[in-house]
């Protein structure tokens, strides 16, 4: 069974059971955690008939409906709703402020970058969480009844209209609780491959080499494989492969190959550097796959460690003639 | 007085005294805005918002000023002391301070070798710790068995380099190649000890740059039985040695001689401050001066003297991290000339590097090439970063230009008064490690 059905399984839960939280709280002397005191002795099919006609009873009664019509006025009074929206927008900006400024810290503080950013996601989902709170139960305070009538409609909204959406936060929480990646590491998803720079309730960002933000639904992430490069480390592994006739002398090309890859100012020789060969066809002929295995001391070097790496172990060779002339560079002719 | 009068005198009050409003309004003002910048600024600092000017004169205050202000602290001091206190010149044997017994430890070495263990030994340490002082005297302990003191002073990263240098130092007719080199050492008639300093000039980080030093192992591990090789390395250049070509199994033993504690550097210190016979008045900074400890003492002039002694060792250790050179250099910083053979001792002060605008990657990594070989000169950079002698030029002269770099015959070298600051920020962003 794949995450996507769990996810769905999960969705389609979650609305029968709002559907089932509407029904029960739009009866409301069906008592769903306890029940009153002074029931304790009647029989429940007598407090049935005695409810049943109560409720004839206010339904006819245009005092009791204009009493609930206050009590909604009441509820949803313009001081709360302009509280709300007041509370609201603060959030909104003291969210964005914070994150800046925690984005700001990490780029400054170059050891605590990936640590840093990694709390930006809950912090988001922190600070937006207590301030729904904040409004609901502090300023609309509403009863428990309303609450639940309210919490059934939204579900029931959102089931209906937007599952793709509902797919996609529940998957934001897996991504966020799973932590199969996190802000500031390399992932691979799909044909993409990049940094992430944010982690959404619906979205994940990533910025590929050539610059490109791509958003990704978190659903995608959840039920596709993910590969992460660096998972939290300031370093990774960056694999140069490069491609040499079979009849090359490997034993010299190994040399060239390691002493290049230690050379290179990107490398982080605080983990192994390994060079690795393979017999591969090409074109009906045979040929060898070089494939050098080192470590980047900082993941945005990357490129640059992959780029060197091969630049100096072509230059090298070719000055060694260990690659045939039709694959090299025409000699410069001599001085004179 | 009339009442014209009387009404004069009120405009002249109300006058005065909104003056004096004004002035106090104004007065209030300053202060709160002293109060919010003292607030703002290292909030700023935190978040990376300190505006980083790229005009070469406005941002390098900092160590400029710094420098600056050492270069003039320096001359004031008088000659007699300062000289004592120099940091690339022989001292007395009794003033030299060991890390943990590492003389004691070479004599063992040396005797072991001499009954028959072929051995060699690594001596280990960062820029201007004492390695050369440490051959010095250990070159006294070899007795009656010759010793031969090789100094490598440039990069000599291509064999023959470096079998020139050994030939001419070794009195060997044949230096032509690697085994030639093993036949001479190995046809000698009595053993020798060979002291080769500054193996970090052996080599170059560039894809060609290690031949001279796989020679140099190659012509160790065949002539251990006859000749004790005693290397000398730098700190940051062994720890690349030993991840890539794993050094540390080339050698027998391994001392390292950048350890000096807390104690060790305060003897080092009073050593040679003892033999001047100037006095000392240490001098609290604002932290101590507020501080309980300081105050309670504050009755006890010699009380007070001992707690700043030990407050400022303990602040100088910390900054030197075992490295005898850069405590020299700190101590003398921190010194002012008083009257009738007083000195006074300031507070360790440093340099803050970190917010400097010149300090761009490109350039971190030259740095951090230069830590590793402890002296480059621009054709050795070139190599090592694989870059255009023009672009290895400029780094050069705009961090020379900013008191970063020193050079010297050509070689650029890094500012021990930088140093230690310079190698936590390369720490902090993965460049050495």
């Amino acid at each position: 069974m794949t995450m996507n059905n769990h996810i769905s399984i999960f969705a389609r839960t979650g609305l029968l059971t709002a559907l089932l939280l509407m029904v029960l709280s739009f009866t409301p002397d069906v008592y769903l955690f306890a029940e009153p005191a002074d029931t304790e002795a009647a029989p429940l099919f007598i407090q049935q008939e005695e409810t049943a006609a109560e409720q004839d009873t206010s339904a006819a009664n245009p005092k009791v409906i204009s009493d609930k019509i206050a009590s909604l006025d009441e509820l949803f009074s313009v001081n709360k709703i302009i509280s709300a929206v007041v509370l609201l927008l603060f959030t909104f900006l003291f969210n964005r402020a914070l994150l800046f400024l925690l984005g700001r810290l990490a780029e400054n503080k170059g050891a605590y970058r990936l640590i840093i950013k990694r709390l930006i996601p809950f912090l988001n989902i922190l600070i937006w969480a207590l301030a729904i709170y904040a409004v609901i139960a502090g300023i609309i305070d509403p009863p428990v009844e309303t609450v639940l009538a309210v919490g059934a409609s939204v579900g029931i909204a959102v089931g209906f209209a937007a599952q793709d959406i509902l797919k996609n936060i529940f998957g934001g929480f897996i991504i966020i609780m799973d932590r199969p990646f996190q802000v500031g590491d390399k992932i691979e998803v799909g044909n993409y491959y990049g940094e992430v720079t944010a982690i959404g309730l619906r979205s994940t960002r990533i910025v590929t080499p050539d610059d490109s933000a791509i958003t990704v639904p978190n659903a995608d992430l959840v039920n596709n494989s993910v590969s992460n490069t660096n998972s939290g480390a300031l370093f990774c592994q960056v694999v140069s492969e490069i491609y040499l006739p079979a009849t090359t002398n490997l034993a010299e090309v190994r040399e060239v190959a390691y002493k290049a890859a230690i050379s290179s100012r990107y490398v982080f020789l605080n983990q192994p550097v390994v060079v690795l060969t393979e017999n591969v066809l090409h074109e009906r002929n045979f040929a060898i796959k070089l494939k050098i295995k080192a470590y980047v001391l900082d993941i945005r070097y990357e490129f640059r460690l992959k780029s060197e790496i091969t630049e100096l172990v072509l230059e090298e060779l070719n000055r060694r003639k260990l690659i045939p002339a039709y694959t090299r560079p025409p000699e410069e002719p001599a001085a004179g | 007085m009339n009442f014209k009068d009387t009404i004069e005198r009120g405009k002249t009050l109300i006058i005065a005294y909104w003056a004096k409003l004004q002035d106090a309004l104004a007065l209030f003002l300053r202060w709160t805005r002293t109060k919010l910048r003292q607030l703002i600024l290292p909030l700023q600092k935190l978040f990376g918002f300190t505006v980083i000017k790229h005009d070469l004169k406005s941002h390098s205050v900092d160590v400029s000023s710094y420098l600056t202000d050492t270069d003039q602290k320096l001359a004031e001091i008088p000659a007699g002391y300062r000289e004592k206190f120099e940091v690339y010149k022989d001292i007395e044997e009794d003033w030299y301070v060991p890390a943990s017994g590492n003389i004691v430890q070479f004599r063992n070495a040396l005797k072991k070798w001499e009954e028959g263990f072929a051995s060699n030994m690594a001596v280990i340490g960062e820029k201007g710790s004492g390695k050369s002082t440490f051959i010095s005297l250990a070159e006294k302990e070899c007795g009656e068995t010759d010793s031969i003191r090789i100094d490598v002073k440039e990069t000599y990263w291509k064999t023959d380099q470096m079998l020139t240098l050994f030939g001419q130092h070794l009195g060997l007719e044949d230096f032509s190649k690697p085994e030639a080199i093993i036949r001479g050492l190995n046809n000698l008639e009595e053993n020798k000890v060979v002291f080769l300093e500054n193996m970090q000039n052996l080599f170059l980080r560039n894809i060609n740059g290690f031949l001279a030093l796989e020679a140099l192992w190659l012509i160790m591990a065949e002539t251990k039985e006859k000749v004790f090789w005693v290397v000398s390395c730098s700190r940051y250049t062994w720890q690349f040695l030993n991840k890539a070509f794993n050094a540390d199994t080339h050698f027998s033993y391994i001392l390292n001689v950048d350890t000096l504690g807390q104690p060790e550097i305060k003897n080092l210190i009073m050593n040679r401050h003892k033999a001047t016979g100037f006095r000392l008045i240490f001098e609290p900074d604002e932290s101590i001066r507020k501080s309980r400890a300081y105050k309670k003492r504050l009755d006890k002039p010699a009380e007070v003297q001992k707690y700043l002694e030990e407050e400022f060792f303990e602040r100088l250790a910390a900054m030197a991290e075992g490295n005898c050179s850069i405590a020299l250099i700190l101590w003398l910083r921190s010194l002012e000339y008083g009257e009738k053979r007083n000195i006074i001792v300031r507070p360790v002060e440093v340099a803050v590097i970190d917010e400097l605008d010149v300090l761009t990657p490109d350039v971190l990594f030259v740095i951090a090439s230069i830590i590793m070989h402890d002296t480059l000169k621009v054709t050795d950079l070139t190599r090592v970063m694989n870059s255009s002698v023009m672009e290895s030029r400029v780094i050069l002269t705009k961090l020379r230009s900013r008191g970063i770099l020193h050079e010297m015959n050509g070689s650029y070298y890094l500012n021990q008064l930088v140093y230690r600051q310079m190698l936590r920020l390369l720490k902090s962003k993965n460049l050495i490690h």
